[in-house]
């Protein structure tokens, strides 16, 4: 009886020590939990605080009022409407071609049997390993030649499933894989074509896995920047997160419009990432699982 | 190459024998001829032409590009040219690349593992933990850049170390420095990996993880026996495509400085290739030779990495045969 106590008191000792662990690592995760956010609030609050309080000691850690001056003339000096245009007409076909396209080619690697198809499944994938260096230049003189160096090359690469999107190739496939084959032979029978069967039966299927593809393919592509870079030489063609670089590096910055245009460029991200949490984590983990 | 006899093997079905109709061998290639079209004209053709371009100067002569063969001219500037810039760039870029992978391979792990305890909360957490990493990466320098500036200038960091009687950091102007402020910003950023290892951790069996503890064994015990086994392939997944990330670190370097600053130790390969190809003229077919030699350098790393996660897993799998025969 005795002995049983001990080591009960034993096992209550070690679960007591166990609690504080856990609650000091629970505190630790709080805390940098907070280190994370805080660079995301210092950029809230400098794209609201007056031209006097950025630069002000003791660092002014709220606004004493929350006006939309530094949006406004932030805006004012950059040709923002057209801006934001030149990013709205990159992204929105970029993110359609490659939602089709990736799973046009996850589709096929997954479902359709044809010759070949492991080594260009195989050779599609690799491309996710590949310097971008290396294509870069030849890349560029071909666009050059077709006279599509400008916005056309910026979008091109998604209809082609190339500049990354292999990765989504590979995302939707492991998404396909999971339907079972019998519903496509069935669906076979009943006299539907591959691309009926791709339609009405697989998409509805891997809806959830095209939103991760959308949301994906969209901040890829709006935060890109080595290639808008290379591709956008008229100030005609610039796009907002260039406008955003421009002014940062402008003599006197205003650093409160720089955050105010920072904030402006990274909003986008933000309402995607609000709306589309759920699915971003859902296809991450599928990516990173099957990986 | 082992990724691709891997891959290789995971497509072809057990079940696919012989009932493949011409029918569907069609669908197939069309339904995948994007892709495969993308893999010929956007990476094979490129890569084959910059392989060529590398032996020759090239020149733009009223807007069309000249050629002219100069053997390995290229290569011996690269290598042997006085004012060759790749030693350095490839130099920083790899030190740059292999401490980041290290610090974002353990940080993320790390927090995985916290975030896997069961807490009040812990889903708001996971999302702050993620958020960063939707942000664009130049909106993200330019924030840090104003954290870690000058505190003339507004730097938080630098007024709060003022106010605490330490002497203010030069972030950003230091040459080890910046590599701290490039490691910070790569851990905020890095939410990404994060979340694929916390959903990785899920697949981690409960028993066995009940067992150790069972047996009288740690937490580091739990961990090293149980958890990161059943990770690892995860985490190779991950350590792999952070190593190409960071090799290809471009946008922080151009927005903090449009030199490589301080002392061109942010003087990326990616910054020098575009540097060469597109600000400086007549220096494509040296930035093809550059390109080239990055893209083999990271072969010999992959192939390295390979190597060595295989060499891990037949060192195990003997010890745990030696272990059933005894």
């Amino acid at each position: 009886m005795a002995a049983t106590a001990i080591h009960g008191a034993g096992i209550r000792r070690t679960k007591a020590q166990k609690k504080t662990i856990h609650r000091l690592l629970v505190v630790l995760s709080v805390l940098l939990g907070l280190a994370m956010a805080f660079p995301l609030y210092w950029l809230l609050r400098g794209s609201f605080v007056s031209h006097a309080e950025i630069l002000a000691r003791p660092p002014v850690f709220f606004p004493s009022a929350f006006g939309i001056d530094n949006f406004s003339r932030a805006i004012d000096r950059i040709d923002f409407s057209r801006q934001l245009w030149n990013s709205v007409s990159i992204v929105v076909p970029y993110v359609v071609f490659n939602v089709i396209t990736t799973s046009f080619a996850g589709y096929a690697f997954a479902k359709l049997r044809f010759p070949l198809r492991g080594m260009w499944f195989a050779l599609v994938i690799s491309t996710m390993m590949l310097p971008s260096a290396v294509t870069l230049i030849p890349q560029y003189s071909l666009f050059t030649s077709l006279g599509l160096a400008g916005k056309p090359a910026l979008i091109i690469p998604a209809i082609f499933c190339a500049g990354g999107n292999a990765y989504f190739v590979f995302l939707l496939r492991q998404f396909f894989m999971t339907i079972p084959d019998e519903l496509l032979e069935a669906a076979k029978i009943d006299g539907a074509g591959y691309f009926r069967i791709y339609l009405k039966i697989m998409l509805p299927l891997i809806r959830p896995a095209l939103i991760v593809v959308a949301l994906f393919s969209f901040i890829n592509n709006w935060n890109d920047f080595f290639y808008t870079m290379i591709y956008l030489k008229k100030e005609a063609d610039y796009t907002l997160p260039m406008g955003l670089y421009i002014v940062n590096g402008m003599r006197i910055p205003n650093y409160e419009q720089v955050m105010a245009l920072a904030l402006i460029v990274t909003a986008p991200c933000l309402a995607f990432f609000f709306i589309g949490n759920k699915y971003f984590v859902e296809g991450i983990t599928l990516t990173g699982i099957k990986g | 190459m082992e990724i691709k006899r891997n891959t290789s093997q995971n497509i072809v079905p057990k079940h696919s024998r012989l009932k493949g109709s011409a029918k569907e061998a069609v669908a197939g290639y069309l339904f995948a001829a994007p892709a495969i079209l993308g893999f010929l004209i956007l990476t094979l053709y490129p890569m084959l032409a910059s392989l060529v371009y590398s032996f020759h100067k090239i020149t733009i002569v009223g807007g069309h590009q000249v050629m002219k063969w100069i053997g390995l001219d290229n290569f011996k500037t690269i290598f042997y040219g006085p004012g060759s810039e790749f030693g350095k760039s490839m130099s920083v870029t790899l030190i740059y690349s292999f401490i980041n992978v290290f610090l974002v391979i353990v940080f993320c792990l790390a927090v995985a593992l916290l975030l896997n305890r069961k807490f009040v909360g812990r889903n708001l957490l996971r999302a702050v933990f993620f958020l960063p990493s939707v942000i664009p990466m130049l909106a993200t320098t330019i924030v840090w850049q104003m954290l870690l500036q000058n505190q003339a200038k507004g730097g938080l960091v630098n007024w709060l170390l003022l106010k605490l009687g330490a002497t203010p950091v030069d972030f950003l102007n230091d040459a080890t420095n910046i590599f701290g402020t490039l490691f910070l910003m790569s851990l905020w950023t890095c939410g990404g990996t994060i979340v694929v290892f916390l959903a990785t951790l899920q697949d981690v069996p409960g028993e066995l993880l009940e067992a150790v503890e069972m047996d009288g064994g740690n937490a580091w015990h739990k961990f090293a026996k149980v958890t990161y086994p059943t990770i690892k392939p995860v985490v190779f997944f991950q350590l792999i495509m952070c190593m190409m990330t960071s090799i290809q670190i471009y946008t922080q370097s151009v927005v903090l400085s449009r030199n490589g600053a301080p002392d061109r130790m942010t003087y990326f390969i990616n910054v020098m290739i575009y540097d060469h190809s597109f600000v400086q003229t007549g220096m494509r077919g040296l930035a093809s030779a550059e390109a080239w030699l990055v893209f083999l350098i990271t072969m010999v790393i992959t192939g390295i990495l390979f190597y060595v996660q295989g060499a891990l897993k037949r060192d195990k799998s003997t010890v745990r045969n030696r272990r059933g025969r005894a």
